[in-house]
């Protein structure tokens, strides 16, 4: 399963959501960080607290690969929708 | 305090019983001395400590006088005439009123108890009288709290064992503090109510004795652990050309000053941290110095590297000979924090090696990891205070950056799983609840130390409100308010059937707990204006306790509760702890505990148990530099097992039974509890049973 971390109020995190049509990825799980727990403790199994304090949006591939910076995930999204 | 009360026949002729003047009746009150009786007393206690009307304490007291008249009582004791002054109220369902008029004592047995044998809550008090005065007070203190400082909820939910409400017995001052040795390097020792008022030190020795002197006086203040920053970096401007002897010297009295035991509260050494540096923190780089006299030293801490990384080397000397029979040093605690910038800094490989041969020896060392731009102070048993951007900005006066933690309440996490029967939208619902209790216990202890504190200068804590530096030393906008958890693992076992270390569904459930956990906090936080944060608590007495309670009152507990139940040495793992028994590889236990660590502000650790093991210095580093970049764990310590002999005086590894030397069964033996190290003959059974039960890794990598 891919996650993709996201937060309400993350200029970067509604860019990708706006651009790359997040439905049609198969396998692709979104998770808003706020007030959600589960997305918190996903956050802290896949070791990103710590990092999600500085960017996001944050992409954990299945091989848990952690992909941060837009373009970066656009282009990793992109491949795995093809 | 009231004790024996004695009451005494008049010459039978002289007694006019329907007179209470005439009364043979004598009082020994609480001022100790002989009162004649005097019923208008029940009368004027009822109206000064309840709010009945004076004809009902009236009646009352006449209806206890004819008691005493006809019971023909000889020895009559003022807890007695209390407590049936109380029956009288109950009897007109005046309960209110009867709480208010409690009277706080202990049992003759139990005092006779408490001075004959040790007191095992907490492996840090020894036994003697100073001790048992401790605990005296504790007791009072905890049923004070318990009536006038909690609500009834909060109070019932603690003597329930729903929360533990720690340190009550002493209710009456904030839990743990970090502060700097800036603070009396600046303003020197003038404390209120002191006899004398020393200026800043212009002596390295000076300055020590000022921080022993200042750290009694804290003690007495907390409940709990005094923790101090950069302590090498602090002292260095001091130390600048003096010989290699004299900073010998410094640092062997530093050690020895805060590890003897009876020079403070209830003769128990201070539980002291020191937290240390191998290079100078970012934040301190440009800060003015301070030196002897308190002046300026016209240099910055930057400049004092060499001295400061002299006196952490010459510290860790003193750690690795061990006190005079060899054994490791108690307290202080020292914590090495471990950065991006320790990495950095020249001479790291070797200081690195040092501190790990300190490690595999004694089990002194703490590695406290500061990853990326995070700092903090560490100290009681994992308890750290994270620095925020307003600190950072502190840092240019370093005396201000004092932290404390007002209260730790723990939360009993497998009655919740318990109770809940499997439903998971129940389980987080008990927790959001539990957590909220929390969090009205913290704002009740907020309220009562706000009113202490408006007391000033003639106050119980007028050393809190001294304002040297312009603002109080108890800074209340820093101050945290801990909620502690134990049992996390027995929580996940019960509820999803599997250990937290068993599967890969039940470690994310656990996490999913402590991030509710978390968020929770935070909203109250945000609600309350208060700093709610979690902690891992180290639960010396806390897991013993819990799994005691729950063992009487939920029958499924015993398909969780860890050690021996035919011994009654049970308890609940500590905190989000896996179970210490598991057979899991140090550093996949290390990165596994580790994911728990970032939901944790306020501080958490994992436990390496190394029992006889020996391992190099060099594998142990490796172990401290893979933990630092491969995994979140926040605070690592190596525990190893040793016994002293007392008739010999050789001190050897493992846990032994008997001297392998001299053969004498008069031998202590010594390890790390849950964040410091003691004797195990001092701990409590829950304790003792998870001794037997820890694994040890022979083999760290």
């Amino acid at each position: 399963m891919t996650v993709l971390f996201t937060k309400q109020g993350c200029g970067k995190c509604d860019w990708v959501k706006r651009n790359i049509n997040l439905d049609s990825i198969s396998g692709l799980k979104v998770m808003q960080l706020g007030d959600d727990p589960d997305a918190l403790a996903m956050l802290a199994y896949y070791e990103c607290v710590s990092l999600s304090e500085k960017q996001l949006p944050i992409l954990v591939s299945e091989n848990r690969d952690i992909i941060t910076g837009v373009g970066h995930i656009r282009k990793y999204l992109e491949e795995l929708a093809n | 305090m009231a004790s024996l009360i004695e009451m005494k026949e008049f010459k039978k002729e002289s007694l006019r019983f329907d007179e209470t003047t005439d009364l043979a009746l004598f009082v020994r009150t609480s001022s100790e001395a002989m009162d004649g009786w005097d019923r208008s007393r029940i009368v004027d206690a009822l109206l000064r400590e309840t709010f009945i009307d004076e004809g009902t304490a009236e009646d009352i007291s006449l209806e206890v006088e004819n008691d005493i008249k006809r019971s023909g009582i000889k020895v009559i004791t003022a807890p007695l005439v209390r407590e049936m002054v109380n029956a009288k109220l109950i009897e007109r369902g005046l309960e209110g009123a009867r709480r208010l008029h409690t009277r706080l004592g202990v049992p003759l047995y139990d005092v006779d108890q408490l001075i004959t044998r040790p007191n095992k809550e907490n492996a840090n008090v020894p036994h003697g009288p100073e001790a048992t005065n401790l605990t005296l007070a504790e007791n009072i203190k905890k049923e004070y709290a318990l009536l006038n400082v909690f609500d009834q909820a909060v109070g019932d939910a603690h003597m329930r064992g729903d929360i533990h409400l720690h340190d009550l017995g002493f209710v009456d001052r904030p839990y743990c503090s970090g502060q700097s040795l800036e603070y009396i390097k600046k303003f020197g020792l003038n404390l209120p109510n002191s006899l004398a008022t020393a200026k800043p030190a212009k002596h390295p020795e000076v300055l020590l004795a000022h921080m022993v002197k200042f750290a009694a006086a804290l003690q007495s203040h907390f409940a709990g652990a005094i923790g101090w920053d950069a302590v090498n970096l602090f002292f260095a401007p001091y130390l600048r050309g003096l010989p290699k002897d004299e900073i010998r010297q410094l640092a062997q009295m530093l050690i020895f000053e805060f590890s003897q035991q009876a020079v403070a509260r209830g003769g128990q050494a201070i539980f002291t941290d020191i937290n240390l540096y191998w290079e100078v923190p970012k934040h301190f780089e440009n800060v003015p110095a301070i030196g002897p006299g308190g002046e300026f030293t016209g240099l910055t801490y930057a400049d004092y590297l060499p001295e400061a990384q002299n006196f952490v080397w010459t510290l860790f000397d003193i750690f690795r000979e061990g006190d005079g029979l060899g054994r490791p040093f108690f307290f202080p605690k020292p914590l090495v924090h471990i950065t991006e910038k320790f990495f950095a800094t020249p001479g790291h490989e070797e200081f690195l090696h040092h501190i790990c041969d300190v490690a595999t020896e004694k089990g002194n060392t703490y590695y406290v990891f500061d990853r990326g731009e995070t700092a903090k102070i560490s100290e009681c048993c994992r308890l750290s205070f994270k620095l925020e951007k307003s600190d950072f900005d502190d840092a240019v006066q370093p005396w201000k950056m004092r932290y404390s933690a007002m209260q730790n309440v723990t939360i009993n996490l497998p009655r919740i799983a318990y109770e809940a029967r499997g439903d998971d939208t129940r389980l987080f619902e008990l927790l959001t609840d539990r957590i909220t209790l929390a969090a009205e216990a913290h704002l009740q202890k907020k309220v009562f130390i706000e009113r202490l504190l408006a007391l000033g200068e003639i106050g119980p804590l007028a050393l809190l409100t001294m304002d040297r530096d312009g603002e109080p030393y108890l800074r209340m906008h820093r101050v945290t308010y801990l909620i502690g958890m134990v049992g996390l693992n027995e929580l996940v076992q019960y509820h999803t059937g599997e250990q937290l270390h068993e599967s890969e569904d039940s470690l994310r459930f656990g996490l999913r707990v402590i991030a509710h956990m978390n968020l929770v906090a935070a909203r109250l936080a945000k609600r309350h204006r208060m700093r709610f944060v979690l902690e891992q608590t180290p639960a010396e007495s806390t897991a013993y306790r819990f799994a005691k309670l729950d063992m009487k009152l939920y029958p499924q507990a015993q398909h969780v509760v860890k050690g021996n139940l035919t011994l009654d040495e049970i308890y609940y793992t500590n905190s989000t702890l896996f179970n210490v028994g598991a057979v899991i590889d140090p550093i996949d236990r290390v990165k596994r505990e580790g994911l728990f660590h970032p939901l944790i502000e306020a501080g958490s650790l994992t436990h390496v148990w190394l029992g006889e093991s020996h391992p190099s210095p060099e594998s142990l580093a490796n172990f401290v530099v893979k933990v630092f970049r491969m995994t979140q764990n926040d605070q690592v310590a190596f525990s190893p097992e040793q016994t002293t002999c007392v008739s010999c005086g050789r001190t050897v590894r493992g846990l032994q039974d008997s001297c392998p030397f001299c053969g004498s069964d008069k031998v202590e033996q010594i390890t790390r509890i849950t964040g410091y190290f003691t004797k195990v003959s001092s701990w409590n059974k829950g304790k003792r049973g998870e001794l037997k039960d820890r694994y040890r890794n022979g083999r760290l990598c």
